[in-house]
């Protein structure tokens, strides 16, 4: 259950900042900022959810970015089966569109034939997971760290 | 306390986005009031033809017209489009750069160039003269080829120089020069709006 209100979570942030985004570029400028508070959300969520176990955490990824994911399988081996092919790339802009602001500021020659912008956009959903990943694997080392606090010298004096 | 900043933090992260998208569609609509509602405005004609099922750029395929290119300028534009294109006639738009090459955008490749001879593809074009001087219309050209390889995105809006789609690229190039040849005056660019407008003649269409 915890795992589909994760997954659910970050399906709606990812909906609503990609409609934010989007919007955005109507201010230019502003589209950069809200991507940049997207990835700030996307942390606060990794941390949210760093009580969960790493195959626990792999299976929210697996709901939030799947889809994504395989659609980034499906341009980048050329797939046509369903006939999305025509689509498909769209479908990624799209979906990836919190961090496109700033793949367009970043371009570059490519040897192939696709600009820098095309492959940014395949590995955004691998990024997006990445980002969520080490955001919760941080909180989890920090907790490890914390030194205890009065309630758990308390317990730990009333077990001797 | 703790539990406290946790519940505060967490509505903070799934409402965040959902207030600003309020927010700027607000800002934004207020901002076109009347290019939304126009009725040959891009969201208009979008709307319409998603109702009757037509979303996208329509049904794509290799229809093998058979337009002649002669008589097309530095400068000029071409227009291109499939059956059941949502966006109205056209689905697509180009900038004759001479040679028998154009320059155009598409979601894959962004900005480029590519032969003129790949508009036989479309089941509908359109050879549109701009009619501005050629010292106009070789700058605007410049300006399309300095963007080789910017980022495309389907609803690339007016402002700004850094997200394109196959229409405001070209429409941006002119209006630098001081032409604007959105007949709409709306809030994106459409290849129709191209084909209406003042400041362009039709040489041939199919």
């Amino acid at each position: 259950m915890n795992i589909i209100r994760a997954a659910g979570r970050l399906y709606l942030i990812q909906v609503f900042a990609l409609c934010a985004v989007s919007l955005g570029t109507f201010f230019p400028g502003l589209d950069l900022l809200l991507s940049l508070l997207y990835i700030i959300v996307l942390v606060a969520e990794g941390r949210l959810n760093s009580g969960m176990t790493l195959c626990q955490k792999s299976w929210v990824v697996l709901l939030w970015q799947g889809p994504a994911l395989f659609m980034s399988i499906y341009v980048l081996a050329e797939f046509t089966f369903a006939n999305l092919d025509d689509y498909a790339i769209f479908a990624l802009q799209f979906w990836t569109a919190p961090l496109l602001p700033w793949w367009s500021l970043l371009n570059a020659p490519t040897p192939g034939s696709y600009p820098l912008y095309y492959y940014y956009v395949l590995a955004s959903p691998l990024l997006f997971s990445i980002v969520y990943l080490a955001a919760s694997f941080k909180k989890s080392v920090d907790d490890s760290i914390e030194p205890p606090t009065d309630i758990h010298k308390n317990q730990q004096q009333k077990q001797y | 306390m703790k539990q406290k900043t946790a519940n505060w933090r967490s509505r903070f992260t799934i409402g965040l986005f959902p207030i600003l998208t309020v927010l700027l569609l607000i800002a934004a609509a207020l901002q076109n009031q009347e290019a939304i509602a126009n009725p040959q405005g891009a969201l208009k004609t979008y709307l319409h033809n998603a109702r009757q099922g037509n979303i996208g750029f329509g049904l794509a395929g290799f229809y093998n017209n058979q337009m002649s290119f002669d008589g097309l300028e530095p400068g000029d534009l071409v227009l291109g489009g499939y059956p059941d294109c949502a966006y109205g006639r056209f689905s697509h738009a180009a900038i004759y750069l001479g040679n028998n090459q154009v320059a155009e955008a598409y979601a894959e490749v962004g900005v480029l160039v590519s032969p003129v001879q790949h508009f036989h593809s479309y089941s509908q074009v359109c050879l549109l003269k701009v009619n501005a001087a050629p010292e106009i219309k070789q700058k605007a050209v410049e300006y399309v080829m300095s963007k080789r390889g910017d980022l495309f995105y389907p609803i690339a809006f007016k402002p700004g120089d850094r997200i394109w789609n196959c229409t405001k690229i070209m429409w941006k190039a002119y209006a630098y020069q001081g032409l604007d040849l959105d007949s709409n005056n709306d809030i994106w660019v459409t290849p129709d709006s191209f084909y209406r407008s003042p400041r362009v003649t039709v040489i041939r269409e199919l």
